[in-house]
Parts: structure tokens; C-alpha cells; sequence
């Protein structure tokens, strides 16, 4: 039993690993190489060259940069948005109103991104900010998932602690920042690194919203490359992929610790 | 500082916690809230650090009128049954956290966090989180950042009820010396009425948010107001045994006294248990269906008829279940309640 599950598993890992091993070895072949059929398993040579003709071929250290400056900033306005309402939503003393909002943060999570992005978008247009940053990630600023997640975790604190600081002369935003936020570093964590990943691929609205390389991100990025020239030239499109993807592979490695706990997390009493 | 509360109320939607309460904690002394939970005693102490506002009446603390101020400007500092602490922080920020809050200089917040940390035997703890800590540990903590503030004001709400019983022994004593040194008014709550009893300068004793006494220790216990404060003050419980007039006598259950002068109208004859007398009794007058040993002491549970009691004996001299015994008890000490909230006190025992 214990090694058809251990056999389940590797099978599994295997399919899951195995376009990034095809990414990766596209990444390192030649041209001709990589079009060949049927397909090499390992490069017949290494060509990391490729790698550096793709930043010629594009300008990827500046897609780069920007992919950082905005999942960055969405990451950020992100956390304190979420702290500061999800604070008030559950230790303010709002009334019935707490309730209505709640609902109301719960039906944003209904409505499909797909529907706010015309009128959104004719919204910036209107106030000529397509092709900025700010068009880039205000949008994404609130976010309805991370407010709940954070409030179904400040729920399980105990009330105590609140009261406690309020008594000790914090202010209610020292207490929503240095005490409550630290509580909940897990779901913070957690949520933090599900809206890095997801900003940093995020292509669609990337692809709406700019028009020039200055605030163009690695998404779009690698996809204007297969479009450049005659044909795709896939080896470099693979080198593309893979330096969108390392950073975000890294990110997990190292915090794959946290999300672990952040799942398995139960309250400090 | 002292603390009062007038005309205090606190209804939750439909329900009232606390009907119209006047309370005077004098500069300081000790007072506990003392009551079953639900009695309102937390709810008190929750209006006067501000945590609640009264639905009605007015807090005072040292004469001014705060029941409209913040909570941290009140100048008080409390006590929490589940501490409270911050449990990211260390022991010493933890302690720190206050001065912090309030603009105290570094400086001097090292000086006051090591002077608490002193008093209260926090050293070795300074550097460690609250989740290392024990229990006891933990709730001085909490009393150290109550303490490093030097707030004119103590609340403490059940402080040692997630405690085994002999840390809460030897917390009290810290509590008691906490507050004979530093002088500060404080409002203590419990459900303990041991605690209540060793602690405070004064008790008010609270039932269905009403005060139903509000006096010593020594006073709640030889003189208690009515039937709820005898029967939630002491262990095992004061008897309450209904009163029957015969010619020329009172009954009480098994009881019966002579020449008694009681006030009109139906009573109730209150009996702590150490005021029975047991003597050799065959037939007697009760039965000893139970024997329970308290150490020096035995609790004898008694029958006779429809009625139960208690009595309190020396353990070398109870009596063995299934003993017929002579049950007695002075007339003067016996509590008499009527219809009313005040007692009746009996009138001269004639010969």
C-alpha cells in the first residue's frame, strides 16, 4: 500500500515537473534543436547564450523591473488594505453596518474579474491613465479574498489582547499594525505569496492596460517575443519563460515552510 | 484615586446585565465584584476601564467624569483572565509595550521594564516569548505590564481563574502585595468566594445585576444581607431551612427553639454549617446519610424528614453515616430572612 502510494506520487510530481524540465532544455537547445520531431530529452549542446540573446532581443531587464515594482506595490497596498479593513470589520464597534460590509466584500469574490475589466479599463482611459502604473495596480489594490481570509483569522484571536492594547494607549492603527497583524502573520504570509505569484503571470490585464515597454511586465513581454520577426524562435521564448518563472519557483522554495504552517495554522492562546 | 460608579445600567438588546448601580471604590483599597457568572461583575469592570459604555449613569475615577473618555486616557490598567499578552513580543517588550505606546524615552523604559521585572521575579523570563511561559508565569507578566505603567487604577477580571489552585495561592499573596506596595485603588473580579474573601478590603457582592451586599469579608459572612449572599458566601453552603410557628416555639426542620421574638410574616432560618452542633441522639432529631472529609474538618451531610442539612465538625469528632444525632443550633446565630431583601434580626431570647 505504502509503495503504490510513494509510485502514485512520484507519477504525479513527475507530470507536474515535466513541463518545466521541457521548459528548461528548450531553454538550453537550438533552434533547429528545439523544432525537431520527435523532440530531445537533453540538449545534444548547452547554449546558455540563449539566454542573453533574449535580453538583447527584448528589453527584459525593464520587463523585469517592472514586474517587480508592480506585484510589489499590489502586494503591498494589498496587506495594509487588508489589515486596516479587516481590523475594523472585526474590532471596530460598526454596528449591523459590519455585517452588510462583510456581505458585500463576499460578493465581490462572485463577480468574475472578466466583467470588471471593460468598464474599469474605460474608467482609466477616461482619466488618460492607460499605460501607467497606477492603472497597473490600483485596480488590484483591495483585495476581497485577502480581507476575508484575514478576518476569519483575527476572529479565532482572543478579543483580550485588542482590549489589552487599547488599554495600554496604542491607537487603533498601532494596534490593527503591531499587534493584530503579527498574529495573523501566516494568512498574511500566505495571502502575500498567492498575490505575488498571481501579479507576477498576471498577462491579461498587463496586456490590456499598457501600450509601451515602460510599464510593460515579463508576461507580456515573453509573449510579444514569439511575435517578433519571422516565426517563433522557440529556444528563446523558452529562455524567456524561464527567467518569468525562477523568481516565482524561488519564492515558493524558500517560503514553502510558511505556507505549510499558514494551512495548519491554529490560533495563539 | 477613587473610582465610583452612579446609577450605572448595561442592557445587551432585551437583556440587562446590570440594573442601576451605585458603587464607591475608595482611594486605595481592594473592592471585589463578587457574583456567579453572569451577575454582571465582569460587565462592571468592563464600564469602568472603558471597554463598555454604560447604557446609563456616570463612572467617576478620582472625580472626573469618564464614562465618555477613552479607555487610554483613563488611566487605568488591566488584569485579564486569558493575560493577554502579545505573543510575538517578548516578556520585556511585552512589559515595554505600554511606556512604548505612551511616549515614554528608551531610556527610561529599561529602568521601569527592570524595576517591574524585579518586583515581580520576571528576570530570567525577560528575553523569552509568552508561549514559553507557563501559566503563572504568564499571568505575572500581565501583572508586570499593568504594573510598569504605575496607573492610579487596578482592574483585574478573574486574573486567576485559568490557574491551578495552588498557583492561585501563591498569585493572591502576589496580587495582595502587588497592591498593599503600590497603594492603588483597585476592583478585583471573582466568582471565588475564597478569593474574594482573602483579598478584599470590601466585597460587593452581585446576583442578576444587582449589589446585594456591599461590606467586609467578615460582615458578608456573619451578617449577610439575604438568603443569595448566605447561600453563595462559604462552603459548604449556609442551610435554608423554611420556619414553622407552633405555640410558644419555632421550628426549623429538626430545629426548635423557645421564647423567640421574630417578626411577622413567613422566614427562613439561615444556619452555617460550623453553628450546628451535633450531640448523641437515640432516636435524635437527624440522620448522617454522609461523611466527607476536608481535611481538619468533616462536612456531615444530614437528614431528617423532607429536610437536608450540613454542619461542620472537627474530623476527630464526626459521626459515621447511618448515626442518629442530636441536631442544635444558638439562636443567636442564626440569620433569618424574609419576604424582603433585609434580614430580620431575632429579638431578645427569653429564658
Amino acid at each position: 500500500m505504502r509503495r503504490v502510494a510513494i509510485a502514485a506520487a512520484a507519477v504525479f510530481a513527475l507530470l507536474e515537473v515535466a513541463p518545466y524540465l521541457v521548459m528548461l532544455s528548450g531553454s538550453l537547445k537550438t533552434l533547429e534543436e528545439v523544432s525537431r520531431v520527435p523532440p530531445t530529452v537533453v540538449p545534444e549542446s548547452a547554449h546558455p547564450e540563449n539566454y542573453s540573446e533574449v535580453f538583447e532581443a527584448a528589453p527584459m531587464a525593464r520587463y523585469l523591473a517592472n514586474t517587480v515594482i508592480v506585484s510589489g506595490s499590489i502586494a503591498l497596498a494589498q496587506i495594509v488594505l487588508v489589515v486596516l479593513a479587516a481590523y475594523a470589520l472585526t474590532f471596530m464597534r460598526m454596528g449591523p453596518s459590519a455585517r452588510a460590509v462583510q456581505v458585500l466584500v463576499l460578493l465581490c469574490l462572485a463577480v468574475p474579474p472578466q466583467v470588471r475589466f471593460v468598464p474599469v479599463y474605460l474608467m482609466l482611459a477616461r482619466v488618460d491613465l492607460v499605460d501607467t502604473f497606477f492603472a497597473l495596480v490600483a485596480p488590484h489594490a483591495a483585495s476581497a479574498l485577502g480581507i476575508l481570509l484575514a478576518c476569519k483569522a483575527m476572529r479565532a484571536l482572543p478579543i483580550e489582547v485588542v482590549e489589552a492594547a487599547r488599554l495600554d494607549g496604542a491607537s487603533e492603527l498601532a494596534i490593527a499594525f503591531r499587534v493584530v497583524a503579527p498574529m495573523i502573520r501566516p494568512t498574511l504570509v500566505a495571502f502575500l505569496l498567492f498575490s505575488v505569484v498571481y501579479h507576477w503571470n498576471d498577462y491579461f490585464w498587463t496586456l490590456v492596460m499598457t501600450t509601451s515597454d515602460r510599464v510593460r511586465t515579463l508576461p507580456v513581454g515573453v509573449a510579444l517575443l514569439r511575435e517578433q520577426g519571422t516565426g517563433v524562435r522557440w529556444h528563446l521564448v523558452m529562455a524567456a519563460t524561464v527567467v518569468v518563472t525562477a523568481p516565482v519557483l524561488a519564492i515558493f522554495a524558500l517560503t514553502n515552510r510558511h505556507l505549510v504552517r499558514a494551512f495548519t495554522w491554529t490560533s495563539p492562546r | 484615586m477613587s473610582i465610583e460608579l452612579r446609577g450605572v445600567a448595561k442592557r445587551f438588546g432585551d437583556v440587562v446585565a446590570l440594573h442601576r448601580l451605585d458603587l464607591t471604590v475608595a482611594a486605595g483599597e481592594l473592592l471585589v465584584l463578587l457574583g456567579p457568572s453572569g451577575c454582571g461583575k465582569s460587565t462592571t469592570l468592563r464600564i469602568v476601564a472603558g471597554l463598555e459604555d454604560p447604557t446609563e449613569g456616570e463612572v467617576h475615577i478620582g472625580g472626573r467624569r469618564v464614562d465618555t473618555v477613552d479607555p487610554k486616557d483613563r488611566d487605568v490598567a488591566m488584569v485579564f483572565q486569558g493575560y493577554a499578552l502579545y505573543p510575538h513580543l517578548s516578556v520585556r517588550e511585552n512589559l515595554a509595550f505600554p511606556l512604548a505606546r505612551r511616549g515614554v524615552p528608551r531610556p527610561e523604559r529599561a529602568v521601569r521594564v527592570t524595576e517591574t521585572a524585579r518586583f515581580l521575579g520576571l528576570e530570567p523570563l525577560l528575553d523569552r516569548r509568552p508561549g514559553e511561559l507557563s501559566g503563572g508565569e504568564r499571568q505575572r507578566v500581565a501583572m508586570g505590564r499593568a504594573l510598569v505603567r504605575r496607573p492610579k487604577v487596578f482592574l483585574f477580571d478573574e486574573p486567576l481563574s485559568n490557574l491551578d489552585a495552588r498557583l492561585r495561592v501563591d498569585l493572591r499573596a502576589e496580587i495582595a502585595r502587588l497592591h498593599r506596595e503600590t497603594g492603588a485603588t483597585s476592583l478585583y473580579v471573582t466568582h471565588d468566594q475564597t478569593e474574594a474573601m482573602a483579598l478584599g478590603d470590601r466585597i460587593a457582592v452581585l446576583n442578576a445585576g444587582r449589589l446585594e451586599q456591599l461590606a467586609t469579608p467578615r460582615e458578608i459572612y456573619e451578617r449577610p444581607r439575604n438568603r443569595f449572599v448566605a447561600r453563595f458566601v462559604g462552603t459548604p453552603a449556609c442551610n435554608l431551612l423554611a420556619v414553622e410557628r407552633g405555640e410558644g416555639v419555632v421550628r426549623a426542620g429538626p430545629l426548635v427553639w423557645a421564647g423567640l421574638d421574630l417578626p411577622p410574616g413567613p422566614l427562613e432560618a439561615g444556619i452555617r454549617p460550623e453553628d450546628l452542633s451535633l450531640g448523641p441522639g437515640d432516636p435524635g432529631n437527624a440522620e448522617v446519610e454522609r461523611v466527607e472529609l476536608a481535611g481538619p474538618e468533616a462536612h456531615v451531610h444530614l437528614r431528617a424528614g423532607e429536610t437536608t442539612l450540613v454542619a461542620r465538625v472537627p474530623a476527630a469528632t464526626a459521626p459515621r453515616p447511618g448515626d442518629r444525632v442530636h441536631l442544635q443550633a444558638p439562636a443567636d446565630r442564626v440569620h433569618w430572612f424574609g419576604d424582603t431583601h433585609e434580614p430580620r434580626r431575632a429579638g431578645r431570647q427569653l429564658p
